[in-house]
């Protein structure tokens, strides 16, 4: 390109474009060429050129940038101005990029100095109608003048224009942090204040704000840069021009503010910055901060808290930390600043929980090696209830990140192991817990080294029963929660449930081809668990045991004496009912008739808080949707208590009433052949109810439609008949009904739950309908093929059956395992698993988060997906 | 023991509450909500109030412009903490006050009562901030679950209130009757849209920008009011830069109470008395601002560990 005289060149390629003139109200088109932007070589003078594009010697236009002339960029191919001698000018440029190109070149020009009063604007149409909005891009800065006695006002007008757009807020500010403006400003407000000169204190508080609202990240940090900058800037605010009758005293409590130390620690700047940060964003600025600017706050903390934790990542530090709490020799330290490390100590790892995962993954993980469980062994043991508090807080707060750290299932190497990994097997007996008034020495003893010990969990269920704070014991019941989730070891391995589902299978196959790290899996979380119903839950779940020979009398007193404890276990129970692998879970608390026990909460002259938790506790039994839980709540006649209390509030309108129609509701809802697969177990209990409760329903619940439903429902057979081409009568419902969870006892004895049934013309039916069913056919399609072609699957519609294709599939499995000559025992876990999950998820969608949800989904199509392949390489 | 009268006044003061005193008051206004209602009928005249949002002060004008609780009897439509820098002592004030004059005072839920809420919106960090532990938090949120889901006024023909607004899952009042309140606020069902839905201006229902609950129009209004045999439906849940704006041909009233909102909407505030010809009257009022004391700001961390 030929460009004499060119030193710069900032537009280097031509750009094609139309030069318009305004002429009275029309803008006339001046002709088409190309545009450059160009610096006379010898009066340094910029300027744009357009050469006419046919002939190239023919200038169109030539407009120098100079004076103070105001350039507009419109519509993003428009650049528009008025040129000194007050012409209109136009370029309307044929691309986007050449209208930037040309821009860019206003701005170097401007910016270097070449015409250092010129401006450009971008004007953005704005959303809705009224005015556009213009953002200067660049053009001359007004910079405050140093302040004086007499031109704070002004400085303060500045300030106040140059918010206005991002590049005079970042030029100012740019300004501010070069020139040590705030140091001025602090020496004028020192003398505005010996002079109780207040206009002044006021105006210069309203600069300070203006500043902080830039929202420029590296005024603020240049505001912050010191402690003696920091007082100053607080001592600013402290006068408030809103208030003006009125100081606030931010320098004298900062001044006064004494920070508690434990051990000695060299970088201090960084944990006063986080103070300091902490006080300027929810003390001095709470009111005046709008979004941008507390979150610009709020970031410059958190990469300060990073730092802080990065820091304190020094096994070094940690160590010293923790050796106040003794390692072995006993050392004599006081009993204060004990606490106080435990303060300490929560008040960061509060800091590392807003952290990023694997950041507060590192930190409690080093936490736990260097020694955190004799910190927390002291916490837990300590007369203060506030820092038994503190210490449950650490453990809640520490496997809610990862339970593996306190709870090594596969991950060993994470625990400080100074001794092997107990197994399973040498914990028959029960583990000594120290008394939880032990002295500090031999809380040291405790061993929180968890493979598949119970000891975290036993302390924790020490602390729910035993401690009488009641913040305490909902901290305890949070975490044991957490200890006993199913998914407990899944957070080392996502696919754990489905390798234990898949071990359980090849263990019914005939060629057994499992993998040992498999296999390692499996044995820890079962054994894990079934330590817990050996050694724990009994402890824990003691006073529902009906079968124990106390007086009715003696229960409820120990009941009434802590009835939060037993709303609490209530939860738990739901928890351990819904959660678990029924094979583990169900004997126990069938064996111990610990439902009995919870039933009878309802009857015992308790508080009505306690009564509601029992019957949400039945609640989730019912829509567990298990064929023996089932069976036991009709046979034991559990829901006697319900109904009697029932009876007793049901003409009032309250939060008890509404817990029982909900209840009832649940049964009446899932009795309704669409709403779910599996609904046969609601059919009984809703028969159960119509049979004994006919009265109650059909002249207490009037207001809503729940009582008339359930009659309505039972006396028309459940309307079955009309999808139903075999059964017409409700007897051959009945029947139906009785075949199919027949089947399921078959699979269902494999886990050697008891069977508690005593009604004997209930035991009849099964009996009936075992008999029918076993030996199951191992061939053909027999009588087997029969109970999956019952109504369950006749009365599904087609759209429903597209939800229900992964259940679907895992039925299809079972009959083709039946075909195939595999015993159904074999794939019995299976099967009742999908189902029950798909149950849960139809019935309490509210109690699984979607993550979960969507992983049971998905791991119930994986299982039916692993059966389905397995199934076709043995046809092949 | 708790000395309700003294605790009173030193929530209103500001003071520290100690935790043992939170719990108690806790467990005592649980005592109370387990024998409300979902929808609790409560009787003519009663003030109806919007949300608070912490905003403890102005909560303390707003009982100087209805006039003193038990004097006046009240009605709050949620969403009392949250935002501002006092969401625990207004609630700690709403909670003493229905424990001390239980008839002359009801608390429904809002959406900002719940423990998935707070954590994001302040009042978590407020406790925290407070007392140095999570236990408080975790008191209040019991509360939570046990707060009615709304209330009638003034019987047949009278004024339906909830926080939020209607739900496609809930044709009559009865309905709400079945569920069984006491959880955290479902992300889906009538439960939730009652605490989360908008009126607008469309026809039929609407998803919502909110993410929970719906939009509903006109007609859905006039439907539900037909149905329920009810007059109005007060609600709050947005922000009405004059405190009040009703809607609908009058069918629907949102009342909102936290004046300048977040210390720095600007909008004024009110409260909606309804008499015993249900008759409406609005009063309107300000953010206070005379007293030192007023002056809203959060207090500093109790102590600072190096």
């Amino acid at each position: 390109m030929e460009s004499p005289g060119t030193i710069l060149n900032l537009g280097p390629t031509p750009r094609r474009v139309k030069v318009y003139l305004l002429q009275g109200e029309d803008w006339l088109d001046n002709g088409t060429g190309y545009c450059v932007g160009e610096i006379d070589n010898e009066s340094k003078a910029p300027y744009f050129l357009v050469r006419n594009e046919l002939e190239a010697e023919d200038v169109i236009l030539k407009s120098y940038l100079e004076g103070s002339i105001q350039y507009q960029r419109q519509q993003e191919t428009l650049i528009v101005w008025t040129d000194l001698s007050g012409k209109d000018l136009a370029l309307s440029f044929q691309e986007t990029e050449g209208c930037a190109d040309l821009c860019e070149f206003i701005i170097k020009m401007q910016q270097d100095n070449y015409s250092p009063n010129i401006s450009l604007y971008y004007v953005i149409p704005s959303l809705t109608e009224g005015d556009d909005i213009t953002e200067l891009i660049t053009g001359p800065i007004t910079y405050p003048k140093d302040p004086t006695e007499t031109n704070l006002e002004a400085v303060l007008d500045t300030i106040n224009q140059g918010s206005n757009s991002q590049f005079t807020r970042t030029s100012i500010s740019k300004f501010i942090i070069e020139k040590e403006y705030f140091l001025k400003l602090i020496g004028a407000f020192n003398k505005a204040e010996s002079d109780k000169n207040l206009i002044n204190l006021y105006t210069l508080s309203e600069i300070i704000k203006t500043l902080i609202l830039y929202n420029e990240s590296a005024l603020i940090e240049d505001l912050l840069s010191s402690e003696e900058r920091m007082l100053a800037l607080v001592g600013i605010l402290e006068y408030d021009p809103e208030y003006p009758n009125f100081k606030a005293c931010h320098r004298d409590f900062l001044k006064n503010k004494s920070f508690k130390t434990v051990i000695p620690i060299e970088k201090l700047t960084i944990f006063k910055k986080d103070f300091h940060l902490n006080f300027l964003k929810d003390v001095v600025l709470a009111r005046f901060l709008d979004d941008q600017t507390f979150n610009l706050l709020s970031s410059l903390i958190y990469v300060n808290q990073v730092e802080i934790i990065n820091y304190l990542k020094d096994p070094e530090i940690l160590e010293q930390l923790f050796n106040i709490y003794g390692d072995g020799e006993i050392i004599n330290t006081n009993n204060e600043l004990k606490c106080d490390g435990v303060r300490m100590l929560h008040q960061y790892v509060l800091i590392a929980k807003s952290l990023q995962s694997f950041q507060k993954s590192e930190f409690f993980s080093l936490l736990v090696r260097s020694g955190l469980f004799r910190m927390i062994s002291f916490a837990l043991n300590e007369p203060q209830s506030s820092i038994r508090v503190l210490g449950t807080e650490l453990i809640v707060i520490i496997i809610e990140q990862d339970v593996s750290l306190v709870n090594s299932i596969d991950k060993d190497e994470t625990i400080d192991n100074s001794e092997p990994p107990t197994q399973m097997e040498h914990h028959t007996e029960p583990l000594k817990l120290p008394d939880v008034d032990n002295t500090a020495s031999d809380a040291k003893n405790l061993k929180l080294k968890l493979s598949d010990d119970m000891t975290l969990i036993s302390i924790l269920t020490r602390l729910l029963v035993e401690d009488k704070n009641p913040g305490l014991k909902i901290q305890a019941f949070e975490a044991l929660r957490i200890l006993l989730d199913s998914n407990i070891a899944s957070n080392a391995n996502p696919d754990i449930e489905i390798d234990q589902l898949k071990n359980e299978l090849r263990s019914h196959r005939p060629v057994v081809a499992s993998g040992s790290s498999d296999d390692f899996h499996d044995i820890n979380t079962n054994n894990y668990f079934k330590a817990f119903y050996s050694q724990v839950a009994p402890e824990l779940f003691n006073d529902f045991d009906s079968s124990i020979n106390n007086s009715f009398e003696e229960i409820s007193t120990r009941i009434r004496s802590d009835e939060l404890l037993y709303q609490h276990l209530c939860e738990l129970i739901s928890f351990c009912t819904k959660e678990h692998d029924t094979s583990i879970s169900r004997p126990f608390f069938l064996d111990n008739n610990i439902l009995l026990g919870v039933g009878r909460l309802i009857a015992i002259n308790c508080r009505i808080i306690l009564k509601l938790s029992a019957i949400r506790c039945l609640k989730t039994l019912i829509l567990s949707n298990d064929n023996y839980y089932c069976h036991y709540i009709i046979d034991s006649n559990l829901l006697r208590y319900f109904f009697s209390y029932f009876q007793l509030i049901a003409d009032q309108n309250n939060l008890a009433n509404s817990t029982c129609l909900d209840f009832i509701e649940i049964i009446v809802k899932n009795c309704d052949a669409s709403s779910s697969i599996k609904y046969h177990n609601f059919k009984m209990l809703a028969n159960y109810i119509y049979r004994n409760y006919k009265e109650l329903c059909g002249t207490k619940l009037n207001h809503v439609s729940t009582g008339k439903d359930l009659i309505e429902l039972v006396e028309n057979g459940f309307y079955e008949d009309s999808n139903n081409h075999n059964n017409t009568t409700t007897d051959n419902t009945f029947r139906n009904e009785d075949i199919s969870f027949g089947s399921d006892d078959e699979i269902l004895d494999r886990h050697n739950a008891s069977t508690p049934i005593n009604d004997e013309e209930e035991f009849d039916q099964i009996e009936e309908a075992e008999g029918k069913n076993a030996p199951l056919p191992v061939n053909g399609n027999g009588g087997h093929i029969d109970l999956f072609a019952g109504t369950e699957f006749k009365s599904i519609s087609n759209g429903e059956k597209r939800h229900r294709e992964e259940d679907e599939e895992e039925e299809d499995e079972q009959r083709n395992y039946a075909k195939n000559g595999v015993h159904l025992n074999g794939t019995g876990n299976v099967i009742d698993c999908g189902n029950e999950e798909s149950a849960n998820n139809d019935l309490s969608p509210k109690k699984l988060s979607t993550s979960i949800k969507a992983k049971f989904s998905n791991a119930s199509k994986k299982i039916a997906l692993s059966l389905r392949s397995k199934n076709a390489g043995n046809n092949i | 023991m708790l000395n309700l009268d003294e605790t009173i006044e030193n929530i209103k003061l500001c003071k520290h509450i100690p935790e043992s005193d939170v719990e108690e008051l806790c467990t005592k206004v649980i005592e109370l909500l387990i024998e409300e209602a979902n929808i609790q009928h409560v009787d003519t005249p009663v003030t109806i109030c919007g949300d608070i949002h912490g905003q403890l002060h102005d909560l303390i004008t707003l009982f100087k412009t209805g006039g003193e609780c038990p004097g006046t009897q009240y009605l709050f439509l949620g969403d009392f903490v949250d935002r501002g820098f006092y969401s625990l002592e207004s609630f700690l004030l709403l909670m003493a006050l229905k424990v001390r004059f239980p008839d002359r005072i009801t608390l429904i839920r809002g959406n900002h009562e719940s423990r998935q809420i707070t954590t994001v919106y302040g009042f978590y960090d407020e406790c925290v901030r407070k007392y140095g532990s999570v236990n408080v938090w975790r008191y209040c949120c019991e509360v939570f679950d046990y707060l009615s889901l709304g209330a009638i006024v003034g019987g047949k023909g009278g004024v339906f209130c909830i926080h939020g607004g209607l739900s496609p899952d809930i044709e009559t009042v009865d309905q709400i009757r079945i569920l069984d309140r006491k959880q955290e606020v479902p992300h889906e069902g009538g439960m939730c849209d009652l605490l989360w839905s908008d009126p607008e201006d469309v026809p039929g229902w609407a998803i919502s920008p909110r993410g929970a609950g719906f939009l509903f129009g006109e007609n859905e209004v006039n439907t539900f009011l037909h149905q329920n045999n009810i007059s109005l439906i007060a609600r709050a849940h947005q922000l009405v830069m004059e405190g009040y704006k009703e809607m609908f041909n009058q069918g629907l009233v949102t009342v909102w109470s936290a004046p300048n909102y977040c210390y720095r909407c600007g909008n004024i505030a009110s409260v909606l008395t309804i008499d015993d010809n249900l008759n409406r009257d609005y009063k309107v009022f300000e953010a206070a601002t005379q007293d030192v004391s007023n002056i809203p700001s959060k207090k500093p961390a109790i102590d600072y560990f190096i």
